[in-house]
């Protein structure tokens, strides 16, 4: 259209995603559709029959919905570190990934938040934990927390944006009319004066600082309702930064999976490259490292004190009926990505790939062996407990998965992948977006 | 009783400290995202990468 305004070829790459969509689109948007759909269904049934459709019951009150609470919580961390660790340390290559980064964390947590309400049972008294808080509670901790960096995520995501919706309102003219409006409300009237890009930075740089302490004391809170209570294997001090390593580990590995889909299906091989995939890949495996020094610790403190009830829950876990999914757990954390990413040439696309996939199911796993075991045998003077996960609670877990996916790409097919006047701001400062073995598209300059 | 037991421990005070937390931060970001807008006033020639 001649009358449109012309575009850079960053611009070209980044408007390209939102103005056409593939038939491969609509087949995947419609297989997660279908897979929500199946969770929602499953929902439903517990919603009238109630809880009894599970695979709770004494002891074992908590299953894989706090699994997976715990787990999407956990992976949350991704965008915190990524973004505004990483733009506080002033790492240049973090600029085309960020918002990836950054959207991990929304929805993350949107879906973690479910994940409570699911368990409730009783939906309809949610308000109950506002009506009837006691600060007493960890969970209202939890509550506080997890809310204060929810709206604090989506204002750091949201910063970026406004620049980008400007230019997508001042040069998408031919933009159906709904994303036209959508466009113009959500720029504010951005002007991308020098004074509004100033302030603009300086906030965004005061918020990295103000998340990353947040990140931190929510992954512990989320410990801490396990630390808080005398549960064998949850009542330790070592649970804090054990979340928080877990979470960071399996953050990255998230974001290496969306990022290379994306990167894939929507061509952005220039401005994502061997940099990102080398960088984050060292940055995953020395968080494996991190997560078997925790490992270690607590197994191996647990074993030398020796206490019974303890002993129950670890020998249960690393002998007994928990051990194929522990010891699979190791492998799938540990071995797999020392055997990948130890190696330059296993910190490609693919390498990391398949390396985060592993993650996020051992990472899974962790989650549920944290949980499960210490519940089949607490101290109360009860028989081992029994927990099967039930067809209803396999088919929400599922659907909830599929619900992530399905947020993400939708937000990607309306919002900017990349943050386009950061990207273009490090080209103008001559700093490296990607180093490749192929022709790169922004014009670099050794830094 | 202390005035620190009666505030962690008494129904309500605890929600109702997580509805200020949160209003408290809406106001906030609300009033720094007019803050930002309102850089576009300072009479400045326009930035290039806009």
């Amino acid at each position: 259209m001649s009358d449109q305004p012309e575009l850079s070829d960053l611009e070209r790459t980044v408007f390209s995603p939102l103005q056409k969509t593939s038939l491969g689109f609509w087949m995947v948007l419609a297989a997660l559709g279908a897979l929500v759909l199946w969770g929602a269904l499953a929902y439903a049934i517990q919603l009238r029959d109630g809880l009894g459709v599970t695979g709770l019951d004494r002891p074992v009150y908590w299953g894989i919905y706090l699994t997976n609470f715990v787990f999407f919580t956990g992976i949350s961390m991704a965008g915190t570190l990524i973004s505004a660790i990483l733009r506080v340390t002033q790492a240049g290559w973090r600029r085309s990934i960020t918002r990836i980064a950054e959207a991990i964390t929304a929805f993350a947590l949107m879906l973690g938040a479910l994940q409570i309400l699911i368990d409730m049972g009783r939906v309809d008294r949610l308000l109950n934990v506002l009506v009837f808080g006691r600060f007493q509670s960890p969970m209202l901790w939890d509550f506080t927390c997890i809310g204060a960096y929810f709206l604090s995520s989506v204002f750091y995501l949201y910063l970026p944006l406004i620049p980008d919706m400007a230019r997508l309102r001042d040069k998408w003219t031919g933009a159906p009319r709904w994303r036209r409006w959508l466009y113009r409300v959500l720029a504010l009237g951005w002007r991308g004066t020098a004074e509004q890009f100033r302030r603009l930075e300086k906030l965004i740089a005061i918020m990295a600082i103000v998340l990353i302490p947040t990140a931190a004391l929510v992954h512990t809170v989320v410990s801490w309702l396990f630390g808080m209570t005398l549960e064998p294997m949850w009542h330790s001090t070592i649970f804090g930064p054990y979340f928080i390593v877990g979470a960071i580990f399996s953050g990255i590995a998230l974001l290496f999976i969306f990022m290379t889909l994306l990167r894939r299906a929507w061509h952005l091989e220039n401005y994502i490259g061997d940099k990102q995939y080398n960088y984050l890949g060292l940055l995953l495996l020395a968080m494996s490292a991190f997560w078997i020094y925790f490992t270690l610790a607590e197994n191996l403190t647990t074993f030398y004190g020796a206490v019974a009830d303890e002993m129950n829950v670890d020998a249960a876990k690393l002998l007994g009926s928990f051990s194929p999914l522990f010891w699979g757990m190791i492998v799938l954390n540990a071995v797999v990505p020392f055997a990948i990413l130890v190696w330059r040439r296993g910190r490609t696309p693919l390498g990391t790939f398949v390396v985060s996939v592993s993650v996020v199911i051992g990472m899974w796993l962790e989650r549920f062996l944290i949980v499960i075991p210490s519940l089949t045998r607490p101290r109360l003077a009860f028989d081992v407990g029994i927990y099967q996960p039930t067809m209803t609670e396999v088919a929400i877990t599922v659907g909830s998965f599929a619900l992530l996916a399905l947020l993400y790409l939708a937000f990607f097919k309306i919002f900017p992948i990349m943050a386009m006047w950061e990207v273009e701001e490090a080209v103008g400062s001559g700093q490296r977006i990607v180093i490749s073995d192929r022709e790169p598209a922004l014009q670099p300059s050794v830094h | 009783m202390s005035l620190g037991y009666w505030l962690i421990n008494t129904a309500g005070i605890g929600g109702l400290v997580v509805v200020v937390v949160f209003l408290v931060l809406v106001v906030v970001y609300a009033r720094l995202l007019r803050w930002i807008l309102d850089g576009g006033k300072v009479e400045e020639p326009t930035d290039a990468r806009q």
